[in-house]
């Protein structure tokens, strides 16, 4: 069995936002409804403060309780996949935002319906934008007035299970989310935690990674190493 | 004299019981509880929208929350790693809400829902 964790290291990150920025690029992020973003705040008392970082994407819990609210209300638009990815169908939501009110991390964001057609009003369009709906990957599909959030670069993973490489996700860009792979300080992770070889095992453990606000029991899969702060 | 100490332990021990638990928790669950079973009926469908979804129609109009028992500081709190976090705090809201008061109804085991689970931190 495979469970795909993300483990994001803040002793290492310097908050450079490489990750978001290869988010946005990745999966045709829309203004105003990112799947990645950078929180960061001031610790301890100056001359002796600093400054922490930390990003914040989809936890893609064990027990989402985006899912079971979209489920209560006989939506059923979000489903978690057998790797543990969580995802949300476009075409099913309603863009009630329960998924948004539930989740202890309040991930999922509104798409905005007047930044789905042109993300430069007046310009022509982004080659990626110019992709054509048909040929996108089913998250890459927006709808304006639905809730999106990060996918763990889903395509990419279905790509691994496609191709039959799902021991390579993790190790091969190609299967890994894209934020993962442009860290230049290796402070994100991502691989299988059923493999006790995997590094995401060995940095958990090592390092003592924690999963944030476990206090609601959603059972997170993206692990952090702590570095100050009051979580 | 020690049935007399007893007694008056009891007493005390009960009228303790009775103060630690609200009068209002019952009549939420009851009320909860006929959410549940479609007796009280919301004409509204799931939404955020104070005017039209039937979120803040079933906790503010039905339950009778008041708006603090959710919402807090007109700001995000210092410390607290949450995604909504990085976005400027709405002009027009009450005030930041706190997920930890959902725990209170909708753990497992709570009168409403079930959205979350016991926590981890016991594993």
């Amino acid at each position: 069995m495979t469970k795909l964790v993300r483990v994001i290291d803040m002793e290492r990150c310097m908050g450079c936002r490489s990750c978001i920025a290869a988010c946005h690029v990745e999966n045709h992020l829309t203004p105003g409804a990112p799947w990645n973003v950078m929180i960061e705040r001031e610790v301890g008392k100056y001359p002796y403060s600093r400054t922490v970082f930390s990003t914040m994407n989809c936890m893609h819990c064990e027990e989402p309780a985006c899912m079971k609210a979209c489920d209560a209300i006989g939506v059923k638009a979000i489903h978690k996949s057998e790797l543990g990815v969580v995802t949300i169908d476009y075409d099913k939501c309603i863009g009630c935002g329960y998924c948004f009110a539930v989740c202890p991390y309040g991930v999922p964001q509104e798409t905005q319906a007047e930044n789905i057609d042109n993300l430069f009003p007046g310009q022509d369009k982004t080659p990626y934008e110019a992709i054509p709906a048909a040929e996108r990957h089913p998250t890459h599909r927006k709808k304006g007035k639905t809730y999106q959030k990060c996918t763990f670069c889903a395509h990419k993973i279905d790509k691994a299970v496609a191709d039959g490489k799902v021991d390579r996700i993790g190790k091969d860009p190609e299967y890994t989310p894209s934020c993962d792979v442009v860290c230049p300080v290796s402070a994100r992770h991502f691989g299988d935690l059923d493999d006790p070889n995997s590094e995401v095992v060995k940095i958990i453990g090592e390092k003592k990674a924690a999963r944030l606000k476990e206090e609601f029991g959603t059972h997170p899969q993206v692990y952090y190493v702590l570095e100050g702060g009051d979580y | 004299m020690w049935t007399k100490i007893a007694a008056a332990t009891l007493m005390v021990a009960t009228s303790v019981a009775f103060a630690e638990k609200p009068v209002q928790s019952v009549e939420l669950s009851r009320v909860a509880e006929k959410l549940r079973n479609h007796e009280i009926k919301i004409e509204q469908g799931p939404g955020m929208d104070r005017e039209h979804g039937r979120f803040h129609v079933i906790h503010s109009d039905v339950l009778m929350l008041d708006c603090s028992t959710c919402h807090g500081k007109p700001k995000y709190r210092e410390g607290v790693l949450n995604f909504s976090k990085f976005k400027p705090f709405p002009v027009k809201a009450k005030g930041q809400f706190e997920k930890d008061v959902c725990l209170g109804c909708h753990q497992e085991g709570g009168i409403a829902t079930s959205f979350y689970t016991p926590s981890t931190t016991d594993e």
